[in-house]
């Protein structure tokens, strides 16, 4: 039974790989996939269903907003105005998704108002709160997109404070994947950028990042890191990339792409704990690692350090743990104010055999006011170290 | 001739990586992965597979009875295969009734059972490692409404955790693990769908790596914007959007994979502070508050059998009061 199932899910798979391949006529050029090694989540290619509870037409009108969103919708005046409207693409390829983003101006109700986007797209009506969304348009076509900023009155009374309506011309870009295009993913502000080209190449890339940075690389992938400090919670900022390559017969080949960064929001922590760890020194002797660590505690309150741990990393994420005492983990040379501290930290040959990757220590206390404190530092990692001969020698950095 | 056809069509849209997981993980996830190109008139379906391929103990009676409902669905749901974004108003069964209607005991302005659908509709698929022997917990959420204008729901799941493992570096050992996440969703006339998910992830301590992930940031189990893919670092229950996030976390000490996973139930509604419905959770003979920031979490610690070694984890009303609960 389990090997029957496992033959047919083996031939089933390689059929869908050609369906699939079939199917998708080329892969999404969503400006930002997952971010994952693993393959992104697939565009959904082809006709969509209706699902909604009635076709409405193309033009969006108040009557079918209402139908749909079931909503008593009531003009409010205001001192919000929409200062632009628009697509990172003035004429987006049907089956693509496109980045749509409006600017308020004036009273923009410090977070009790809405803003929402309204589409006909599909035989259905789509509603996407957010000053920007993702639209994608199956078919080429001109689609009215309706930008509202609304706010709940009571029930289903809804208040209009300003709208306005973007028309989106969608063209057919053809069927078959794009020459070279985009690949990005984000996380925080750091994106990596990959070149997929469908055709021979000469190599050779030149990007622009939108940010006024460019690069070149040998290879097709880049890092590049953007500002998002500056963004408040979740709020969203793009960037146009764009990247050029020699195709193999000359031709100029150039892809553009939007990458989208997220603000977000730290929570509250307690102030931090200075600590610094010199660089190590062999002891011949005994044997052994030896680090200064000096610590400085100038904004907590008095802090009493009561115990330590030392996790030993192997290959194969086993972990290996010990709780020490402050004296076990720490030679201390001088105490400092408030919970400071000079002290060796040591780590033996014995500690960094064949197989251990990396060493971490850790060094719990509490504050005069009961709040918990920790220190973390990595005495011994093995990529920092050059492994042979034993002893080892000094470290490469 | 139609059914190996069918069959096929099916596959394409696996992940491959639930490749990862033992044989009758994987085929199990398989066949639930089945549904995602056939939209389902009851999500309950979905579940039931998802719940079957969750372990590695299917029988084959239930093995066998997991293949005919996926082949059942598959052929009966033949001819409407596109799919669209999150899950629709049928397979939810709530729309826009969500909102003032019915009972409404958080007084929130969402429908009671609605929060109950919603909570279960959405609820992620948590991946761990398979050194993780720490996942046991008794999770709890909370919904409430983002505003009417938007068609918005906050949806959070207190994952409750009954032990923190510390076998990684970093937090010691404890009694009680206070992650989360929060799934922010909307209906957009016709489908709710997920905009945003917040991970927690050793939140307001070291290797604080908490994070609002946009859906287009977020990897899917077999619905796009409907089941989001949270991953569980071992024994530290961090959690992370992608399995190389977790991996990089922490100086590079956490760890995940997918070996195996877990879906917080949710028939445990909370409420909210301003309108609790569990202030007191009790198990045993121990007691837990949801929404009280002087009360740490110790995983219900006298009710089960962990021994404590530093103490609790952090309150939830901590964490969450930030985010409006």
């Amino acid at each position: 039974m389990k090997r029957a199932a496992w033959v047919a899910v083996t031939v089933a798979a390689a059929v869908a790989l050609v369906l699939l391949m079939s199917r998708r006529g080329g892969s999404s050029d969503d400006p930002a996939p997952a971010v994952s090694s693993k393959p992104p989540p697939a565009e959904r290619p082809g006709p969509a269903p209706q699902l909604g509870p009635a076709p409405v037409p193309a033009a969006i009108d108040d009557a079918v907003i209402a139908q749909v969103l079931d909503e008593e919708l009531v003009a409010v005046a205001s001192g919000v105005t929409i200062a632009e409207l628009g697509a990172d693409d003035a004429k987006p390829c049907a089956g693509r998704p496109v980045w749509l983003r409006a600017r308020l101006e004036g009273d923009t109700g410090e977070g009790r108002l809405v803003s929402r986007w309204i589409w006909a797209s599909e035989q259905r009506l789509s509603m996407q709160p957010g000053a920007t969304a993702r639209f994608t348009a199956q078919a080429p076509g001109r689609y009215p997109i309706r930008f509202q900023v609304v706010r709940s009155i009571e029930g289903k009374r809804i208040g209009v404070l300003a709208e306005r309506t973007l028309e989106l011309d969608v063209v057919d870009c053809g069927s078959g994947p794009p020459p070279l295009r985009v690949e990005a993913k984000v996380m925080g502000g750091r994106a990596n950028f990959t070149a997929l080209a469908a055709v021979p190449t000469r190599g050779g890339y030149r990007w622009e990042f939108g940010d006024g940075e460019d690069q070149a690389s040998d290879g097709p992938s880049v890092r590049h890191d953007y500002p998002i400090l500056e963004l408040r919670d979740r709020e969203q900022r793009s960037y146009r990339v764009a990247v050029e390559v020699a195709g193999a017969d000359g031709t100029l080949l150039r892809a553009t792409s939007s990458v989208i960064l997220y603000g977000q929001v730290s929570p509250p922590r307690p102030p931090a704990i200075a600590a610094e760890l010199g660089d190590a020194t062999w002891d011949e002797a005994g044997r052994r690692w030896q680090r200064r660590l000096e610590v400085d505690n100038r904004e907590r309150p008095v802090i009493t350090w009561e115990r330590g741990e030392r996790h030993t990393l192997h290959d194969g994420d086993r972990v290996a743990s010990r709780n020490l005492t402050v004296a076990e983990l720490l030679t201390i040379i001088e105490n400092r104010a408030a919970g400071g501290l000079v002290a060796t930290v040591t780590v033996t040959a014995a500690e960094t055999g064949p197989g251990v990757r990396r060493i971490t220590d850790r060094l719990f206390g509490h504050d005069a006011a009961g709040e918990e404190a920790s220190l973390t530092w990595v005495p011994w990692d093995r990529d920092d170290f050059d492994p042979d001969p034993v002893p080892p020698v000094a470290p490469r950095r | 001739m139609a059914a190996p056809f069918i069959f096929s069509f099916c596959i394409v849209n696996i992940d491959y990586s639930v490749l990862q997981g033992t044989g009758k993980t994987y085929l199990a996830g398989a066949f639930a992965e089945l549904l995602c190109v056939f939209p389902l008139t009851s999500l309950s379906q979905a579940h039931t597979l998802r719940r079957l391929s969750q372990g590695d103990t299917m029988t084959n009676r239930t093995w066998i009875a997991s293949i005919a409902a996926a082949a059942a669905i598959t052929i009966c749901s033949w001819g409407t295969s596109a799919r669209a974004d999150g899950f629709t108003q049928a397979q939810v069964g709530w729309g826009t009734n969500c909102w003032n209607s019915g009972n409404d005991s958080d007084g929130d302005t969402l429908n009671q059972s609605c929060e109950q659908a919603l909570a279960a509709a959405f609820a992620p698929t948590v991946w761990f490692d398979n050194g993780e022997d720490t996942s046991a917990g008794v999770p709890h959420f909370a919904a409430k409404s983002l505003g009417f204008a938007a068609k918005a729901v906050s949806i959070a799941y207190y994952f409750s955790y009954l032990k923190d493992g510390g076998a990684l570096f970093g937090i010691g050992a404890h009694d009680g693990d206070s992650e989360f996440a929060i799934l922010e969703i909307h209906f957009d006339g016709a489908n709710w769908m997920v905009d945003w998910m917040y991970l927690s992830a050793h939140r307001k301590a070291t290797c604080d790596a908490s994070f609002w992930y946009h859906f287009t940031q977020i990897e899917w189990d077999t619905y796009y914007r409907g089941w989001a893919m949270v991953y569980s670092s071992e024994n530290k229950h961090a959690n992370y959007a992608s399995d190389s996030t977790c991996d990089s976390g922490c100086l590079g000490d956490e760890n995940c994979d997918r070996d195996f996973f877990q879906v917080p139930e949710t028939n445990r509604n909370v409420g909210q502070s301003f309108g609790p419905l569990l202030p007191v959770v009790q198990l045993g003979s121990a007691f837990e508050s949801y929404f009280d920031v002087n009360k740490k979490f110790c995983g219900w610690q006298r009710a089960g059998a962990s021994t404590s070694h530093d103490g609790c984890a952090g309150a939830y009303h901590d964490h969450l009061k930030d985010f409006g609960y």
